[in-house]
């Protein structure tokens, strides 16, 4: 690694308050236009949302500027947006299908929104049968295939495993719950569980190739519990969905609040592990200066993906399965740990520069992700204050 | 090369500028250049099918799709055929119709579908014709699957 010590500047130098508003004002133009499609909100409700949410985004992306810090701003808003797009998405649900299940009518009319879990699982279908293994519409409805096969080729392209913290309407669940105690009540989680998503995801890929159906959404995806899952007729869609509550409650609420780690994200998710290979062609990475690191790996305990060890340490880098999220970057008092653009000297100099770099395109994905779910459930909070109810 | 890499290293963090919010704002373009490009449809396990016969009523029309036996790599031994009824505003009380899905001018199977309560009655001609159907209420219409089984 080329570590150039002779840089004088410090790391994190804080610009002063005329600086960061002037380091603002793109992200300003950008959500204003995100956020209003370029038309002023003409209902009541409509207008308070998009100033709250206008004005909440942009305090977040204040304070990541003006603070030098990334992850403890971040996380307010991914773990904000998840929890209001399971508030829009499901009375969404209710308004257009009269309810949060699934019939096989809604199945052969392609109502169901397409999710970005679903992808690695189309990939072999699709080369072989040029068709796509889900009950939704390729373009023109809301989520559709095509719709979400943009963002998420534009997120991995920009971001890499970034998606997984600046990006997933899922992930702030797993975050929300990590956060709820102040000390992890398990510390010690044996690496080997690190392969457990790149076994599930082999399994569910040949599955879902072999049956012609997206395995993991039918049998194992958690988050059917807060979104959408199979009308319960049967012993199968009834034993399905208790397997859907279980793995909810278990890997995204009780271990990530035991251990203050993403588990299902880390330890489960099989898109995650789908998505660590984008991070061998995205240009940002994490890096650790070990000139700089004291060994206290602090860093490794609180990693919410596992993606560091002594090993990586050592190296001088994170693993693949590095979700950008910025937290061991915040944690590391020696300022050891950088956002860093590959091909690039770790100057000390442009350790800011690179942060930025980073992050504008990716508080682009969260701002215009969650604006629109925040903003909508805003306008859901207010309808049911003032009329009772949500739809 | 070092200075090289570095530059490529800096135009790709730039383009990730760009890539943002050019995802957003060209999505619908994005989203129908991919799907014209790639000419990728739903698989006919959700959709039923093309469809290969439309017959016109008057007020409502009837769509049969083709027999799906599809398979990642050639056929499976058991599949379905989907008839659909629209729209619903134009439907009868009962529909009664027979059908010939392999155009061999021979009735395979005859349906009745009370369009009130989704009851149907299927009576099977061809052996292909496994005695399992099952009415959907869309919303604009009717839509009946028939399991059958593949012919040697």
């Amino acid at each position: 690694m080329n570590i150039n010590k002779s840089a004088a500047a410090p790391v994190n130098n804080k610009p002063g308050l005329f600086k960061t508003l002037l380091l603002c004002l793109p992200m300003m133009t950008v959500t204003l236009l995100m956020l209003s499609h370029g038309q002023r909100p003409e209902e009541p409700a409509l207008l308070i949302a998009f100033v709250l949410t206008f004005a909440f985004i942009n305090t977040i992306f204040f304070f990541m500027i003006y603070t030098g810090e990334t992850d403890r701003w971040r996380s307010i808003l991914f773990i904000v947006y998840s929890f209001c797009f399971i508030l829009s998405f499901i009375t969404n649900l209710i308004e257009v299908r009269g309810s949060m299940a699934i019939s096989e009518a809604n199945m052969i009319e392609g109502l169901t929104p397409f999710c970005h879990i679903v992808i690695p699982m189309t990939l072999i279908p699709l080369a072989i049968t040029k068709t796509i293994i889900f009950p939704g519409t390729i373009i023109g409805a809301n989520a559709s295939i095509a719709g979400m096969f943009v963002l998420w080729i534009g997120t991995s392209l920009a971001l890499g495993r970034g998606f997984c913290s600046w990006f997933c309407f899922f992930g702030g669940m797993d975050e929300g719950f990590s956060r709820l105690f102040r000390k992890a009540r398990i510390k010690n989680i044996d690496r080997k569980w690190t392969y457990l998503p790149y076994a599930l995801l082999l399994v569910i890929v040949l599955a879902s190739a072999a049956a012609l159906a997206p395995f993991y959404c039918e049998w194992l995806c958690p988050f059917k519990t807060v979104t959408e899952y199979q009308e319960i007729t049967s012993i199968k869609t009834a034993l399905q969905a208790m397997i859907f509550v279980s793995l909810f409650i278990a890997l995204v609420m009780i271990l990530p609040a035991l251990t203050e780690r993403r588990i299902q994200c880390g330890l489960f998710c099989p898109f995650g592990a789908f998505q660590s290979w984008t991070n061998k062609i995205n240009v940002f990475d994490v890096r650790i200066d070990p000139a700089k690191c004291i060994k206290c790996y602090k860093c490794v305990q609180i990693c919410p993906s596992f993606s560091l060890s002594e090993d990586t340490i050592a190296k001088g880098k994170t693993a693949t399965t590095c979700m950008k999220c910025g937290k061991c970057i915040d944690a590391c008092k020696q300022h050891a740990i950088v956002y860093h653009i590959k091909g690039t000297p770790l100057n000390e100099g442009k350790v800011e520069i690179a942060r930025r770099l980073f992050i504008y395109p990716a508080f682009i994905f969260l701002a215009t992700m969650a604006g629109g779910v925040v903003q909508d459930a805003i306008v859901k909070i207010i309808k049911l204050v003032t009329t009772g109810s949500m739809i | 090369m070092k200075n090289f890499k570095s530059i490529l290293g800096y135009t790709w963090a730039v383009a990730a500028l760009i890539i943002a919010p050019a995802t957003f704002f060209g999505l619908d373009y994005f989203s129908r250049v991919l799907a014209e490009a790639t000419g990728v449809t739903v698989n006919p396990w959700y959709t039923g099918g093309e469809i290969i016969k439309s017959i016109d009523h008057g007020s409502y029309r009837t769509l049969l799709h083709r027999p799906v036996f599809d398979s990642l790599i050639g056929q499976k031994k058991k599949g379905f055929i989907q008839i659909n009824w629209e729209p619903a505003a134009g439907l009868p009380p009962i529909i009664r119709e027979g059908f010939d899905f392999n155009n061999d001018h021979e009735e395979d199977f005859h349906l009745t579908l009370n369009t009130k309560t989704g009851k149907v009655e299927l009576q099977a001609v061809n052996a292909a014709i496994l005695p399992e159907a099952k009415a959907y209420s869309l919303r604009n219409g009717w839509a009946v699957r028939i399991s059958l089984q593949r012919q040697p």
